[in-house]
């Protein structure tokens, strides 16, 4: 005949038999088989005994102290003033990051205006250095007239020499032509 | 306590921080009481606790139970302050905390108190030879009646490594015992 225990494929002595027996969660055939070892073996005995007295102490242990009276409204009020310390830090907190963050952010944005202030500044300049040349520069030839009147008259001179013959040229052609039409319709007609 | 009135202390409300301190404290400081072994301490450390919870309230999640997560609070707080200690263990059977003076206090005859702060010392001499994870688990086993899950969510382990050092948790205090009594 087999033994029993191998039959069910158990180990009396494994840990995991002796959490599963503790724990009542072993079957009736089980439980029989287990109180024939513990009467057949005085250590595993010995030891269920002992585990199950100190589940007994530690079952019907007496009851913790109670809190006294005081306790509640001391806890509150710690709690409460916490709360309050808490939020005052975590206000103060955002109120310095905030203000590190603008401080961080303004300067940026004043360094970037300067530099654009300085950047126009000096397209004005510019402007203002090119306006000017160009206003002395009528206002001188508007003032010294005089002295450019020559090259202005020889000028005036010079085109039309260029510019006359060519003029006398065209007018003595057109008088050919008109003279000439006559002639002309009579030879088409 | 119901979801509203937490949602009410999570905003600040002071009516509901009160209610819930009321609710949850003695349990909190059972949880105290027998991780720490000390009433002095573990009423400090019940309020640390306590303290802790409502100015994280805003971290709680309102779809999961309540009590679970405030005693994970309050046993890390223990398992913080047992870390803390010198490895120091009073062997004369009477603790350094007053107990015998509260319990001579609430009990109807002097050998009475005497026999539950003999029977106190004996638990807590037992419960400090246990690392502080599984003096957790056996304080939320036996004195919160907790279920499995609820410890796991309290102790962020599972079922099964549950169940396994809650066994041996019993064992290391049952060898304890027997040699007790064997001196004796």
């Amino acid at each position: 005949m087999r033994d029993p225990m191998q039959l069910l494929n158990l180990d009396w002595h494994s840990e995991e038999w002796w959490e599963r027996a503790f724990e009542d969660d072993i079957s009736v055939q089980e439980a029989r088989l287990w109180e024939k070892h513990l009467v057949q073996c005085a250590e595993c005995r010995r030891e269920w005994e002992a585990l199950r007295q100190l589940d007994t102490i530690l079952r019907t242990a007496p009851p913790a102290p109670m809190l006294d009276a005081s306790f509640t409204t001391r806890t509150v009020t710690r709690a409460v003033q916490k709360q309050h310390l808490r939020s005052l830090l975590s206000f103060l907190g955002s109120a310095f990051i905030i203000a590190l963050v603008a401080w961080v952010v303004l300067n940026f944005l004043g360094n970037a205006y300067v530099s654009l202030g300085h950047a126009l500044h000096v397209v004005r300049s510019e402007w203002q250095l090119l306006f000017t040349s160009l206003l002395q520069t009528v206002l001188a030839l508007f003032t010294g007239w005089k002295i450019i009147l020559p090259f202005l008259l020889g000028l005036a001179a010079l085109s039309f020499l260029l510019l006359m013959p060519n003029g006398v040229l065209a007018t003595l052609l057109f008088l050919w032509l008109s003279r000439r039409r006559p002639a002309a319709l009579a030879v088409m007609n | 306590m119901d979801v509203d009135d937490l949602q009410l202390a999570q905003n600040g409300n002071k009516e509901a921080i009160n209610q819930m301190i009321v609710t949850y404290q003695q349990s909190v400081f059972n949880l105290c009481y027998r991780m720490l072994g000390e009433t002095t301490e573990a009423e400090d450390a019940t309020q640390e606790a306590l303290v802790k919870a409502v100015l994280n309230l805003h971290t709680y999640d309102t779809e999961r139970p309540f009590k679970p997560w405030l005693l994970r609070i309050a046993s890390n707080e223990c398992i913080d302050r047992i870390r803390r200690r010198r490895p120091t263990t009073s062997l004369d059977g009477m603790g350094e905390d007053g107990a015998w003076e509260w319990q001579a206090g609430h009990s109807p005859t002097p050998e009475a108190s005497l026999l539950q702060a003999e029977e106190q010392t004996r638990i807590r001499l037992l419960l400090e030879t246990l690392p502080p994870v599984e003096r957790t688990i056996i304080t939320l086993f036996y004195w919160e009646g907790l279920s499995y899950n609820e410890i796991g969510e309290i102790t962020g382990l599972t079922v099964s490594a549950i169940k396994s050092r809650l066994f041996r948790a019993r064992r290391v205090m049952a060898t304890l015992l027997v040699q007790e009594e064997s001196y004796a």
